[in-house]
Order: C-alpha cells, then sequence, then structure tokens
C-alpha cells in the first residue's frame, strides 16, 4: 500500500548569484493516515523547509528545488506536488494538507475575527455560505477545548491568550478536514501547561479526523509524547529514522544521543551538569566532507572525515547514517 | 472605533472643526452666502470689509472686488473647488498608488524593480513642474488639475504601501492563509490591504492639505480652475493687483486656504498618532486592554 504523503529523494538549495548551497539533501520521508511523523533537529537542519517544500512555500528565490518528488495519495490517485499546477495546489493547500506554525500571536490576521478567519476556510473550500460557515466556526472551536465558543467566535486575536490562539489555528487548519496535518513548533512559543493542553487538543482531533500529524519540532519531549515514528535531521540530511519509542530509548547516532543527553530531567541528581553538545552547526557554506556530524562528534574516527556514511540498519526498522552502526564495541 | 473617537485631543478637535466648517460651507453654499458670487456691483467695487471704521460697505462682511462681487460669498463658493478637487485628486492618485504598492509589494521581482524604479522618477522630478507641464498643455479646468494630481502624487502613495505590504508579507499569516488555500486576490485585498489601510489614511489624509495648497497655487498662476469658478488661488491671483489699496481681497482667502490646510493636517497628525503603537493613543488601539482596564 502506498503512503499517504510520501517524499523521495527530495533536494532543495539556496542560489545566491551563482553558487549554490545544498539545504536539504536527499531527504525521503513517507507518512501514514493516523499516524504520527516527528522530525527533530537543530535549528538550521532544514525541518522547517522540508514543510515548506511540501506546501510550495520555500521562497523563490533564494531557493530552488532540484529534484525528487512528493507524492500524495489520497482515494487511491497519486500526485507530485512538485509537478501539479499553481491553482491545483491551492485546492490541496488547506483542504487536504494544512499547517500550523510556531507563533500564534503572528500567524492570525489581527483585522477580523476568530469566526471570520475560520469562516474564510471553509467558504474558499467547501462552498458554504457565510452564516453556514460562522455557525460550523462556533461548532470547531468547541472541538478545539475553546469555552463559550459563541463569544469567542467574535473575538480578535489580540483578545484571546497565546493557547486559545494556536487552538484557534488549529481550529482553522482542521476546518476542512485535511488528511494532513504539518505543524511547525507548534507548541514553542506557548507556556509548558498549555502545551500539554494543545498537544492534546491536536491528539484528540488526530484520533477523530484520522489525520496525520507531521509535527516539526526540537523538543524531545513533544516527540515522546506524540510522534508514532521519529525521524532526525543534521544540515539538510537525515541522519536517522525509527520508530519513536525505540529511537528516544536506544539512539543510534551520535547527534541523537546528544540531542537526547542535553535534556535536563526530573529524575537527574540535583548538581549533575548537562551535556551539551559540542561546537556549533556548521554552515550551509561549508558542509564538511565525509559525515557531516564529524565535526562535532565524540566518537568521531578516521573514515568519519572521509567518507559520508550511508543508512544502516540499527535495529528492526530503525536505521541511522552513523560508521558505529555495525561495528563491534 | 468608538475609543478611536474618545482619544480626540484639542489638536484633533480643532482639525476636525475646521474641516467640518469647510465642509459645510461647501455644502450649504447656496443657502448661507449673501450674494451671489458672480454677480456684480460695480457701484459698489473695492469696497472694504463691512467692519472697517471708515468707508466700509455695508452688507459685505470682507468687502468687495474690483467687479464689486461679494468676497465671503465667493469664499464660501471656492470651498466648493477645494474639497472637490482635493477629494477626486487624493481618491485618484491614492487608487492608483495603493494598488501598484500593493503589486510591487506582493509580488516582488521584477514588475517590483520596474514599479519602484519609476516611483524614484517620478519622485526626482519636482511635483509643481508636472502640475504646470500638464495643465499648461491640457488648459485649466477641474478635471485637468484631478488628472494632474494623479499623475504626479500616486508615488506618495506607492512608496508607502510597498514599504508595508513588504514588512507584512513576512508575518505568520500572511503564510498562514497561504497555507489555508486563501486565493491571491483575498490575500490581496482582504488581508494585506485593510491591515495597511491605517497609516495609507495618515498620507491620505496629508495629501489632502497638499492638494489644497497647490490648487490655490496654480489658480494663482492661472493654471487651476477657469476664472468664472470662484476659487480660493484664483481670488489671491485677482487680488493680487490691488494689494497694496484693498488688502481684504487677498487675506481673506489666504487666511481660508490655510485654516483647511491646518485642519487637514491636524486630523493628520491624530491619525498617525493613533496608528502608531509608540504613543498612548496607539497603544490602547493596538490593544484594547490597556483602555478597558483604566
Amino acid at each position: 500500500m502506498t503512503a499517504l504523503l510520501e517524499i523521495r529523494d527530495l533536494k532543495v538549495s539556496f542560489v545566491h548569484g551563482k553558487r549554490s548551497r545544498p539545504a536539504l539533501d536527499g531527504i525521503s520521508l513517507s507518512v501514514d493516515r493516523g499516524r504520527t511523523l516527528g522530525i527533530v533537529g537543530e535549528s538550521g537542519c532544514g525541518k522547517s523547509l522540508t514543510a515548506l517544500s511540501i506546501m510550495q512555500l520555500l521562497p523563490s528565490p533564494p531557493a530552488r528545488i532540484d529534484g525528487g518528488e512528493i507524492t500524495l495519495t489520497l482515494d487511491g490517485s497519486s500526485r507530485d506536488l512538485l509537478k501539479i499546477a499553481r491553482k491545483e495546489m491551492r485546492t490541496v493547500r488547506g483542504r487536504e494538507i494544512a499547517m500550523i506554525f510556531q507563533d500564534p500571536m503572528t500567524s492570525l490576521d489581527p483585522v477580523y475575527s476568530i469566526g471570520e478567519q475560520i469562516a474564510e476556510v471553509l467558504m474558499t473550500h467547501e462552498g458554504l455560505s457565510r452564516p453556514d460557515a460562522l455557525d460550523r466556526a462556533v461548532k470547531l472551536l468547541r472541538d478545539v477545548g475553546i469555552s463559550s465558543p459563541e463569544q469567542r467566535v467574535r473575538q480578535y486575536p489580540h483578545e484571546l491568550s497565546g493557547g486559545m490562539r494556536q487552538r484557534a489555528m488549529i481550529a482553522i487548519a482542521l476546518a476542512c478536514k485535511p488528511a494532513i496535518l504539518i505543524a511547525d513548533e507548534p507548541t514553542t512559543a506557548l507556556d509548558v501547561t498549555i502545551q500539554a493542553q494543545v498537544l492534546a487538543v491536536m491528539r484528540g482531533m488526530q484520533r477523530s479526523l484520522g489525520t496525520a500529524l507531521l509535527l516539526i519540532t526540537h523538543d524531545m519531549g513533544v516527540i515522546a509524547e506524540m510522534a508514532d515514528d521519529v525521524l532526525v535531521m543534521y544540515l539538510g540530511r537525515i541522519v536517522e529514522r525509527g520508530p519513536a519509542a525505540q529511537v528516544l530509548e536506544q539512539p543510534a547516532h551520535p547527534y541523537t544521543q546528544g540531542l537526547i543527553a542535553s535534556l535536563p530531567s526530573l529524575d537527574m541528581p540535583h548538581g549533575e551538569r548537562l551535556i551539551p553538545i559540542q561546537g556549533t552547526v556548521p554552515s550551509l557554506a561549508a558542509i564538511p566532507t565525509g559525515c557531516r556530524f564529524h565535526t562535532r562528534c565524540p566518537h568521531v574516527m578516521d573514515v568519519c572525515r572521509r567518507e559520508e556514511p550511508a543508512m544502516r540498519e540499527a535495529a528492526a526498522a530503525h536505521d541511522a547514517a552513523c560508521w558505529l552502526i555495525g561495528r563491534a564495541p | 472605533m468608538l475609543r478611536m473617537l474618545a482619544s480626540i485631543d484639542t489638536k484633533a478637535a480643532v482639525g476636525f472643526g475646521l474641516v467640518a466648517i469647510v465642509a459645510l460651507c461647501a455644502i450649504l453654499a447656496p443657502w448661507i452666502s449673501p450674494y451671489d458670487p458672480n454677480a456684480q456691483d460695480l457701484l459698489n467695487s473695492v469696497a472694504p470689509p463691512a467692519w472697517v471704521s471708515h468707508g466700509g460697505a455695508a452688507g459685505h462682511l470682507l468687502g468687495t472686488d474690483r467687479l464689486g462681487q461679494d468676497v465671503l460669498s465667493r469664499i464660501i463658493y471656492g470651498s466648493r473647488v477645494s474639497l472637490v478637487a482635493a477629494f477626486a485628486a487624493v481618491i485618484a492618485s491614492g487608487a492608483i498608488g495603493i494598488l501598484l504598492g500593493l503589486v510591487a509589494g506582493y509580488f516582488g521581482g521584477w514588475v517590483a524593480t520596474s514599479i519602484m524604479r519609476l516611483v524614484d522618477i517620478m519622485l526626482a522630478i519636482p511635483f509643481i513642474l508636472i502640475a504646470l507641464v500638464f495643465m499648461t498643455v491640457s488648459g485649466p479646468s477641474l478635471t485637468n488639475l484631478v488628472i494632474a494630481f494623479a499623475i504626479a502624487r500616486w508615488v506618495q502613495f506607492t512608496r508607502i504601501a510597498y514599504g508595508l505590504v513588504l514588512e507584512l508579507r513576512e508575518r505568520e499569516f500572511i503564510s498562514a492563509c497561504i497555507t489555508f488555500g486563501v486565493s491571491k486576490f483575498d490575500i490581496l485585498f482582504r488581508h494585506i490591504l485593510i491591515n495597511i489601510a491605517g497609516p495609507l489614511l495618515v498620507v491620505a489624509t496629508l495629501e489632502l492639505g497638499f492638494v489644497i495648497l497647490i490648487e490655490a497655487g496654480l489658480s494663482f498662476l492661472g493654471l487651476g480652475t477657469p476664472p468664472e469658478i470662484p476659487s480660493w488661488g484664483g481670488m489671491l491671483q485677482e487680488g493680487r493687483a490691488l494689494i497694496n489699496v484693498a488688502w481684504w481681497l487677498t487675506t481673506f482667502p489666504g487666511i481660508a486656504i490655510m485654516l483647511t490646510v491646518v485642519g487637514f493636517n491636524f486630523i493628520g497628525d491624530w491619525l498617525r498618532d493613533s496608528f502608531d503603537p509608540r504613543t498612548d493613543i496607539g497603544r490602547s488601539l493596538a490593544d484594547p486592554m490597556v483602555g478597558s482596564e483604566r
């Protein structure tokens, strides 16, 4: 069976004059109905770029797609999103794939009420009349756990708290029951307690609608909470992929190990220091030869500096791109 | 909106008052002006205002001109020319300028480059030169005056609109609109235009004052409205020859021009403050919680 959304060998680069810098280098992933795929990595690793590629929202120029396929399979028919016409893409956006952003403060239009913004999507895609769309908006707000939605629907974004706004965003995104929801750092800008509530809302909506969720985050905690599968990215490449529980408990790639080790946890003995990953992410202009992570890797070997490792199986359905895998410890 | 009205200060009130008086004069001209503005009374020509101690002509509050026409009536009728010219010119130049600014800002690329280079060129030519040349070629009339303003002043709107759109385009809600499949047209006019309407309104108000001033200047040079239509600039022109003996012919139209322009500029200043989040009024508008908790 083909996956709902499948990306194969996606390559994107930034072009400045005659130079081009690869930003995504052969990304492949797939996500199925009702599943949650988490994408983790530091800033600048290409997480958001992957999401924007799917939505065809890459800032171009400077971004340029050099190759690959993004296949959306709905009701048995497949389309390559990189090849379809702009007009068709507009019906995909919002109706089949929706996206929510990091900062709920700026992702709602300040001059329209919440209800009007939900109604706009419903009127665009489902051809509802304005009163019908507003009725549906009230129902959607109730679905995402906003109390007294009849009043809230008339309120403007500045009258709502951050958590409320993000819920409203979720309501807009899920208004047309899209098959896929892309969430780019949906809880990063929120308080921890609100984070948990918003994640719960997303999960609840996902269950009732069967939406596939592409969750982009740098927060391993969110991954542990939400994801079925996880994909770790570093400098435009996938370095590890596998079932979330497996990857979190037995990370195979030193980068993933580093990300997890740098997380604070409650049962850590008092006074113990967090272990940061050494160094900083190299710039796209100076991608290291061999394994991209070798400049920061604690286990670096000669081969790492010369040759880039391919994905190898670390456990069942769990792959990582590291020379250490399969070696005798 | 109510909060905005509540924030009107003295200066803004003066501005609104002045503009209201001018607007009332323009609307009610036939009923409130004491004489027909073109009625000549040669026996009473160049009569000083009625209240001047010696020689004031009874019944002519602001005196009469060389043809014995009542100055007050001509000023009242002249407000029509000023306001019609001002609003028509600003609507025309605003429509062209805002549209081009939106297109340039949103689509970018060569479209933006060509529009903005044209703006640079227009800004490099003194406005009065464009207006003079155009009016000389096409002849004095109110319509030509409006056309002259439209072709010369749209750049003011384009410049501001372009900058605002550039800033707004980076905001996430515009990306969010795209991801929800909202059409380009709706994004441009329903989301971007509405969000930049405030600052553009400020520009429009200040332009109104400017147009009135320039209209008077062009009429003074004989290139504005035709002489048979009473206008403030035209009155200045007619009174210029007699400025040594009849000060009232130039003083009162001059005051009318000044007060109207001041009125529009005061309103413009207040609007600017209202839309600027760094001022008290602006903050209370941007964040209604500030106002409601006080």
